[in-house]
């Protein structure tokens, strides 16, 4: 359909009931990228407040385009209208909204996760280092005292041996 | 937790070796975000875009037949690719300024 008549028809179907209908396409978000497929699955349809709405609405000569009400119920402009019982299945898009937003979270805590662990990883080799610095630290302070042992025993050798000349 | 109430809203296939998984955008009803305040409308919007909602946006034709030949998918599905669809043309007055960050597909 090309998009001057809709856009017309638009304004012809707001003019009816002002406030009361949109697009389908309007109420969604979606990337960018899709946005073909998405123009492809709601097509022109209107979503109306009510079923005097949509009646007015798609059957209006300068409409003529397929609305749904909030209830669910669906009129086409060739002259069918579906609805009665409550659709199966419905409230899946609110649904798909938590299954998003869970997702983020699981998303969100994966990489608050990610960054603890590395910064884990940090302090872990900073601790290693300095574990290893004690172990160099203990092992010279060992080696001192043997050192300071042998000059004592050396002193005290040449002591006796000074003692014994006198 | 979530994702198993919703049956509806799963998808799976087996990529086949060599496949680019990030050429399937992922079901339709996945791809849709909804303001808070249009959560009322949710049920006039399902029956708009009908069995569409379950349909599954992949990038090209070449995407699409190797996922019906090889991808192993346990229901039937329809694929929408991007490239071939032909659609009723959106203009800026339609689109919806909806914040959306795209689902990790």
């Amino acid at each position: 359909m090309p998009n001057p008549a809709y856009l017309q028809k638009l304004q012809n179907a707001k003019h009816l009931a002002p406030g009361k209908v949109r697009p389908a396409l309007s109420l969604v978000g979606y990337p960018d990228e899709v946005a073909e497929a998405i123009a492809f699955v709601f097509n022109d349809t209107l979503i109306c407040d009510d079923a005097a709405t949509a009646q007015a609405v798609t059957f209006a000569r300068n409409v003529g385009v397929r609305s749904v009400t909030l209830d669910g119920d669906v009129y086409e402009p060739s002259g069918t209208m579906s609805g009665g019982a409550a659709p199966s299945g419905s409230g899946v898009l609110v649904r798909a909204q938590e299954l998003r937003a869970a997702e983020e979270r699981v998303h969100d805590a994966r990489r608050t996760f990610e960054a603890l662990e590395r910064e884990e990883a940090k302090g872990r080799a900073a601790r290693e280092a300095w574990r290893a610095r004690m172990r160099e630290h203990e092992i010279k302070e060992h080696e001192l005292g043997l050192l300071q042992e042998q000059i004592g025993s050396s002193n005290a050798a040449r002591v006796r041996r000074c003692s014994t000349l006198v | 937790m979530v994702r198993s109430r919703l049956s509806q809203l799963d998808f799976n296939y087996t990529p086949p070796p060599g496949f680019d998984t990030r050429k399937v955008k992922g079901l339709v009803a996945s791809l849709l975000a909804l303001k808070p305040e249009d959560h009322g409308k949710s049920t006039a919007l399902e029956i708009a875009a009908g069995g569409k909602l379950y349909n599954v946006v992949v990038e090209d034709e070449r995407a699409g037949k190797d996922l019906l030949e090889r991808g192993g998918m346990k229901k039937r599905v329809t694929l929408i690719p991007l490239n071939k669809i032909r659609a009723f043309k959106i203009s800026a007055e339609v689109r919806a300024v909806v914040p959306l960050s795209t689902p990790g597909y």
